[in-house]
């Protein structure tokens, strides 16, 4: 029956026809469309970084926090700038002067520098962005802004601001991207007023805002009265790329150039693919921050010491950083890296690796596998840790959660892992410490060491320290952030670290390296001593030859 | 217009009342405190004075029913209330994002009646035939295949290794193939396996035959006794699409950075901006009622048979 229809009827594949031929019409008009957009190569030299959010460019004021980190220090330069190891270096002042009693800072200002709008740059343009930031609610978390009693123009190129209190971490905190950094008055409405609307955002920084699509991209050109050196390239785009996979395939294609850093992570998985890829290479180099677990002692095996040095003896941090993370970071030590401030061989030493000795101290605190089921126990309880983690920021703390477990199993001890969602994990970790061992990551930069222990290993009288605290720790952070010298602050530093170290006050994993994926058709790239300057951006070249 | 449509119509109201309140408890279900983690997210180590300020100013420091009451205030003023994450209000963010995920939803939903048409008609035309079970077979791949796994392969073949199309963005015509073609495959397997389905039940009715028997062109055959009646379950299933490609664009905005509401939607679900999670749950549930409204109104005026027994919303 069927086979007779077909023969009496055309088959219905040719009354289809028109269909087919509609369909390829459309992909042949959209074919040449495409070439006739590829016609125009432009000439100018333009670089495509990617980041995994918006810039915020029409609410970047300097003083605000709505834009992404990064774009401020493109727009606006900041008195000082912070360089490797903390290292404080001028940048709009070319020198300052600290009274004795460290209440004081006289800023002298460079005389040759002007906003991209062509307003001066002098001491009345820093009073005017200071008075936009000093004493405001939402900057109280900085002590910079908090203490500030009063800023004085001495003359047309010399600032001075005045503290209620001696703070070591001034210079510091005013390298942030933001607030602190200098804004010009003519950035407001009506123009100079430090309460002024927020119109636009110019700064005296290398680069200003070109074009600006949002959730799309921000593309910046060089700033023509920059006063530092001359870019390499005409045009500085940022593209919004929010998911990791498509930025690793977005730059194998070459759709963009730069990815990685802070700016938009790239998976780790992918980075033996982009190493010596066709197109791209990898620029790396030490980073500030470290993987660590942090350690509960509400429960009570951890609050014995001998059980949370048992920990740190038992995991293998060589074997987590050549096998686990592939070479793109170090074994770590102490808490911070020795990239740090204040940090160096001799006061980050940590613990080796050694299950020996993490048995023998497990024993000698009572935990014995007597009934040989491979899991220690005490008084008849096994030892059963609940590992807490989250991978929405950090997808790679899944595989290192796992070898913390593998490893931690050779000695005994059993980890059970709990990955949570973002917000539940920050929960655990600030809130209701839900947790027995929890992985987390310390701050980078300037944070590091003061702000970071203020905020995890620091108790009050009022509350318990949010990782871990003993009041010995918190007299001896009090005392390093009272210093007057670096001498001092040396010798406080080397106390706090020896003391958290011998008590274990947390389990040090990894130092991940500072990791970005780049075209290969960029010649020069000078990695940035922040993440929010993750690279020197007026510095990238590219190569002529390709 | 007849009554029980009109009723219809009445109870939208408080079906999207239930909305409101289901969404709200949901929200305040959610693990995780909007202050400490929109402060975090900046940058910001927050202080309890501090918290406590933005708490006051997102409204977060007054009792659940109240914040419930000022949302429905809003929401009767057809304002959706202040992000936390921007302080934009949250219609203007939406507004800036809504048209680059309708474009795409109109793209996908072309996709797939392009690919699903022809597919569906040979697939009935030559039913338990070698082209029938080609057909089929791509159309369960479709199906199963996840979002994320067509996109990346779309952008291997037509990136990587051919610079043919753009890889990401919202820009020409060719900026919506591959996003389209993800969104659709898995919808164009479904229309065409309705079609197919609702085809080969009109040729077996008695009507078709007595209309091939008079010899009826043969066009005119296929499109109007066999297509024809297979198109109102069909419209159904469109209905009921809506609701799909409203979240695959969650998906599939991310894989191809795509600046429409899905991204808006991940972030604030991330950042906990409580207003703009319920803002966009509100609208797909308004747009969900909506359509769902519309398929019974396009039956009632295509199928004479509900007009005249007045039957369908009877049983409503």
């Amino acid at each position: 029956m069927r086979i007779k229809n077909a023969v009496r009827y055309k088959a219905p594949i040719e009354m289809l026809k028109p269909w087919f031929i509609l369909m390829l019409a459309v992909i042949v008009i959209a074919g040449c469309a495409k070439e006739s957009s590829e016609a125009a190569p432009s000439e100018a030299k333009q670089i495509t970084v990617a980041s995994s959010t918006d810039s915020g460019i029409n609410r970047l004021d300097a003083a605000s926090y709505e834009g992404m980190m990064q774009a401020y220090p493109l727009i606006y330069d900041s008195l000082v700038e912070y360089g490797e190891k903390g290292e404080i270096q001028p940048a709009l002042a070319e020198s300052w002067d600290i009274s004795p009693d460290g209440k004081e800072y006289t800023f002298h200002l460079r005389k040759d520098v002007q906003f991209s709008d062509g307003t001066p740059f002098n001491a009345e343009a820093v009073k005017f962005s200071v008075d936009r930031w000093a004493n405001k609610p939402e900057h109280d978390w900085l002590l910079t802004s908090k203490n500030l009693k009063s800023v004085e123009v001495i003359d047309e190129f010399t600032v001075k601001l005045t503290f209620t209190k001696h703070y070591y971490m001034t210079l510091a905190e005013l390298s942030y991207p933001r607030p602190f950094r200098i804004m010009s008055p003519t950035s407001v409405e009506p123009a100079g007023d430090p309460e002024g609307k927020f119109v636009k955002a110019i700064g005296t920084a290398a680069w200003v805002q070109a074009e600006y699509i949002q959730d799309v991209q921000t593309v910046f050109t060089p700033n023509s009265t920059y006063w530092g050196d001359k870019s390499g390239i005409d045009k500085l785009t940022f593209k919004v790329v929010p998911d990791s996979q498509s930025r690793v395939l977005a730059a194998q294609n070459g759709t963009i150039d730069i990815a990685g850093g802070e700016v938009s992570k790239i998976p780790l998985e992918s980075l033996s693919l982009l190493k010596n890829g066709e197109k791209t290479k990898l620029a790396t180099q030490k980073g500030t921050a470290s993987y660590f677990l942090v350690v509960n002692d509400a429960n009570k095996a951890i609050a014995d010491k001998k059980v949370r040095q048992a920990i740190n003896y038992a995991v293998d941090k060589q074997s987590i950083a050549r096998d686990l993370f592939d070479g793109t970071g170090s074994p770590a030590t102490g808490i911070l890296p020795t990239t740090n401030a204040y940090v160096s061989e001799d006061n980050n030493k940590g613990y080796s690796y050694n299950p020996g000795m993490a048995k023998q101290l497990l024993n000698e605190a009572g935990w014995k596998d007597a009934n040989g089921d491979g899991t220690v126990e005490k008084e008849g309880e096994n030892l059963v840790f609940s590992l807490v983690l989250q991978t929405e920021e950090y997808p790679e703390w899944k595989p290192l959660a796992e070898a913390v477990q593998d490893q931690l199993s050779k000695v005994g001890i059993q980890v059970e892992l709990k990955v949570l969602e973002q917000a539940s994990y920050y929960d655990a970790l600030w809130k209701n410490k839900d947790y027995d061992l929890l992985i987390y990551r310390t701050y980078a930069d300037a944070f590091n060491p003061l702000s970071f222990l203020m905020a995890l290993f620091y108790k009050t009288n009022e509350a318990p320290a949010v990782a871990f605290g003993t009041e010995q720790l918190s007299s001896l952070i009090d005392r390093a952030a009272a210093t007057l010298t670096d001498e001092e602050r040396f010798k406080a530093y080397n106390d706090i670290f020896q003391l958290m170290n011998e008590e274990a006050m947390s389990v040090p994993l990894f130092y991940p390296d500072d990791l970005f994926v780049v075209n290969n058709r960029i010649s020069d790239v000078q990695l940035g001593a922040t993440t929010f300057r993750p690279i020197v951006w007026e510095k990238l070249r590219l190569d002529e030859q390709r | 217009m007849n009554k029980a449509l009109l009723k219809r119509l009445i109870w939208t109201i408080p079906t999207l009342l239930g909305v409101t309140v289901v969404t709200f408890a949901l929200v305040q279900l959610m693990p995780g405190d909007p202050t400490d983690i929109s402060l975090r997210s900046k940058g910001i180590i927050p202080d309890a004075v501090s918290i406590a300020e933005i708490r006051r100013q997102m409204g977060l420091d007054q009792p659940l029913i109240a914040q419930y009451g000022a949302w429905l205030n809003e929401i009767f003023h057809l304002r959706l209330g202040l992000s936390f994450q921007s302080g934009l209000p949250v219609t203007k963010e939406l507004a800036l994002r809504l048209p680059a995920t309708l474009r795409l939803m109109g793209a996908s939903f072309a996709v797939a009646c392009i690919l699903a048409v022809p597919a569906g008609i040979v697939s009935a035309w030559y039913k338990q035939q070698h082209l029938d079970h080609a057909v089929r077979f791509l159309s369960i791949l479709g199906a199963s295949l996840p979002h994320f796994w067509i996109g990346a392969m779309l952008i291997y073949l037509f990136c990587i290794r051919t610079n043919l199309l753009p890889m990401m963005g919202d820009g020409g015509i060719m900026n919506y193939i591959m996003p389209s073609i993800t969104m659709a495959a898995g919808m164009a397997a479904v229309y065409a396996r309705m079609l197919r389905a609702g085809m080969l039940e009109a040729i077996a009715d008695p009507h078709y035959k007595a209309a091939r028997a008079r010899g009826i062109k043969q066009s005119r055959l296929i499109v109007q006794h066999a297509i024809r009646p297979a198109l109102l379950p069909f419209i159904t299933v469109i209905g009921n699409s809506f609701g799909y490609f409203w979240g695959s664009s969650i998906i599939v905005e991310a894989i191809f950075s795509w600046p429409g509401v899905g991204r808006l939607m991940i972030d604030a679900i991330f950042n906990r901006d409580y207003p703009v999670i319920q803002a966009i749950t509100l609208l797909t549930a308004a747009c969900v009622i909506v359509v769902n409204l519309a398929v019974d109104l396009i039956y009632y005026w295509l199928d004479p048979r509900i007009r005249a027994e007045g039957g369908r919303y009877e049983e409503l």
